[in-house]
């Protein structure tokens, strides 16, 4: 009885564990988007040193999200978390054109690993506020989002600095989430 | 490389650098950065030392900030300082680099807050096979680490009169009100909001965010004093309420953003006179009865007025593999065009959403369709429509009121001030302006055009909603 009383209780007011990856070449802004998304919690907690995780709470939906950076050497070390990671994120500065095709290659090369298949997928199309970006349709394009099969995939424009969009991210990946 | 030499020198002593201050200048993707990194680096001794000993005196020195990227391109030099001063402890610098960076995850994970369960000392140990080129780690120097780490977190470098130093902090000055949900969309707590209209009002909730409707009991009409400041419109209790919250008392629960709002008069609502719609960037709808069809009309202008000159130009919307139709983003910040740039973005829209719509409107779904094809044309319909409605209401309302302000200001110069309102529409219109202009001045706008005509209505801002 106990046990039945306090597993309701769980399930009514603890909050859903969601694991978040987050990559993209640098400088697209990937830790002023961890930053800004930390905003919403009214206790700030002390960093860890080491690398860039933030845990997020919203909806109902703990979200921790890892900066896991790059293409990198040590995309391996990340192995350890992909069998339970539940999303990816990927920053791309849209204004970018120059690294447009790097930043696709970096995304289908998370992509491919084998253990990320059923996490879904979140684009920043961050830096929207500036003159020359590209649209989220050219980006989609650019980024080869059709051809992906058997993943559900999300773009949404943002503009980091001031905090636009970020949330309405996190709403469609609570939703997904949601629906699995 | 002497400047880098130098450079290196000056933050490793830290002359006239904070440490918060250095990782920026060895982390950048370019030749200079690394060449300053691998010589400051040159200052540290780890002949003997174990990975993680170093690590700690590297780290007691350096404050290890910035993105992923630029945190790994550091440990980068790190590595290779290391294997300089230990030949032979590990197989090459890579694999001292991916041991570091492995140091740092397990740092984090271990110790840092709400990461869910902890990596174990195999886990530890399994993620990193093959990775000393190929061959396994030895395993005890790997157990050592582990346990190292978990007993001794790895400390952070900070200055003396603690961080700060970053510049990302200035968000957290702007103080705002959690409503709980999403933060940016809280209401600020803006003492020096410029107020545009007061006055009584009667409000009833038709649909909440997202076009949900409000349910039955919590529909009806309520009374408020109501204050439009910036693009938000706060409701009180009274007048009181009104001074309360001034000084911070009140609650804000019943604060209604306006950005990309629109009201417009609610001709279709017979039951009761005076009343205007308003909806808001999120579909939420209301509507608001006012005294008399003065008041009606300036509530009206003076809302469509702030949302057509302070609302920022739209994000685009959303793309997902599910192909729903997606509203762009309507954001809460305020534009940063004046109100003659805002004018041209506002008439530019209204142009491109007439083409989008007579597009829409030569392919609808063919007969047979999917329900889901036909009920994204249908919502982008609807969408499109109203879109326009609120751009031409937007260019409109700036359009008028800008001739206005050189007619003004043409008949100010030929009279000196004498007040004269131009005769017919734009009197009218200018009415419904009074108590915003005499609040403030748009932006944009030279001041000599906004000294206003003496006849201003105020005392109907003050009077009480009928019933």
């Amino acid at each position: 009885m106990g046990l039945t009383i306090s597993s309701v209780f769980n399930r009514l007011f603890s909050k859903k564990p969601m694991r978040i990856l987050m990559v993209g070449l640098d400088a697209a802004g990937k830790t002023t988007i961890l930053y800004k998304l930390k905003l919403g919690e009214i206790v700030t907690t002390i960093p860890t040193i080491g690398f860039n995780v933030e845990t997020v709470e919203y909806k109902n939906i703990s979200f921790t999200v890892w900066d896991v950076g790059g293409q990198t050497k040590i995309r391996k070390l990340w192995r350890h978390y992909f069998s339970n990671t539940d999303g990816l994120i990927f920053v791309v500065d849209s204004n970018d054109r120059d690294r447009i095709v790097e930043a696709e290659q970096e995304l289908h090369n998370m992509l491919s690993e084998e253990e990320l298949r059923d996490s879904v997928l979140l684009i920043f199309a961050n830096k929207q506020d500036l003159p020359n970006s590209m649209s989220t349709a050219e980006l989609t394009d650019k980024l080869k989002l059709n051809t992906l099969r058997n993943r559900k995939w999300y773009i949404q424009a943002t503009c980091a600095t001031q905090g636009t969009g970020l949330y309405e991210g996190l709403d469609w990946l609570s939703n997904e989430l949601a629906n699995k | 490389m002497p400047s880098a030499i130098r450079l290196a020198k000056r933050l490793y002593s830290l002359d006239g650098f904070k440490k918060s201050d250095v990782s920026r200048h060895l982390s950048k993707n370019n030749d200079f950065s690394r060449a300053v990194a691998e010589e400051y680096l040159k200052y540290f001794d780890f002949e003997k030392d174990t990975l993680d000993i170093a690590l700690r005196k590297f780290l007691k020195q350096f404050s290890l900030t910035g993105e992923t990227q630029e945190r790994e391109r550091v440990l980068v030099h790190f590595s290779k300082r290391y294997l300089d001063c230990n030949p032979g402890s590990f197989n090459s610098q890579d694999a001292v680099h991916t041991l570091t960076c492995a140091i740092m995850l397990l740092n984090t994970d271990l110790h840092g807050q709400n990461i869910g369960r902890k990596m174990t000392c195999n886990e530890f140990i399994e993620n990193l096979a093959g990775l000393n080129e190929c061959e396994n780690f030895p395993r005890e120097v790997l157990k050592q680490l582990y346990h190292a780490i978990k007993n001794y977190p790895l400390e952070w470098a900070l200055d003396e009169e603690n961080e700060d130093g970053n510049g990302q902090s200035q968000m957290r000055n702007n103080d705002v009100i959690s409503l709980g949900g999403n933060p940016f969309l809280d209401v600020p707590i803006s003492a020096n909001a410029i107020e545009y209209k007061k006055g009584y009002v009667m409000r009833k909730c038709c649909y909440e965010a997202n076009a949900k409707r409000t349910p039955f009991h919590k529909r009806g009409w309520k009374m408020f004093y109501c204050t439009l400041r910036d693009l938000v419109l706060y409701l009180h209790k009274d007048e009181n309420g009104f001074r309360r919250n001034q000084i911070g008392g009140d609650n804000l629960h019943n604060a209604i953003r306006i950005h990309h709002a629109l009201a417009t008069k609610a001709t279709d609502y017979t039951k009761k006179q005076y009343v205007f719609r308003l909806q808001t960037a999120d579909q939420a709808e209301y509507l608001f009865q006012t005294s008399d069809s003065k008041e009606l009309q300036s509530w009206i202008d003076t809302i469509n007025f702030v949302c057509a000159s302070f609302s920022a130009p739209p994000l685009e919307a959303a793309v997902g593999s599910q192909k729903k139709f997606q509203r762009p983003l309507l954001p809460c910040s305020h534009t940063k065009l004046n109100l003659r740039e805002q004018l041209s973005d506002h008439e530019e829209r209204v142009m491109r959403l007439e083409s989008m719509l007579e597009e829409h409107r030569r392919c609808p779904p063919e007969k047979g369709a999917k329900s889901q094809v036909v009920q994204n044309y249908k919502e982008k319909e609807v969408y499109l429509n109203y879109e326009l409605k609120r751009y031409r209401t937007y260019t409109y309302i700036l359009r008028t009121k800008l001739s206005q302000y050189l007619e003004m200001g043409a008949a100010m110069s030929a009279t000196m001030g004498a007040g004269a309102c131009p005769p017919g529409s734009l009197a009218e219109v200018d009415e419904g302006l009074q108590p915003m202009a005499a609040a403030q001045q748009p932006p944009g706008l030279p001041t000599t055009d906004l000294e206003q005509p003496k006849s201003s209505p105020t005392s109907a801002v003050n009077r009480k909603c009928p019933e």
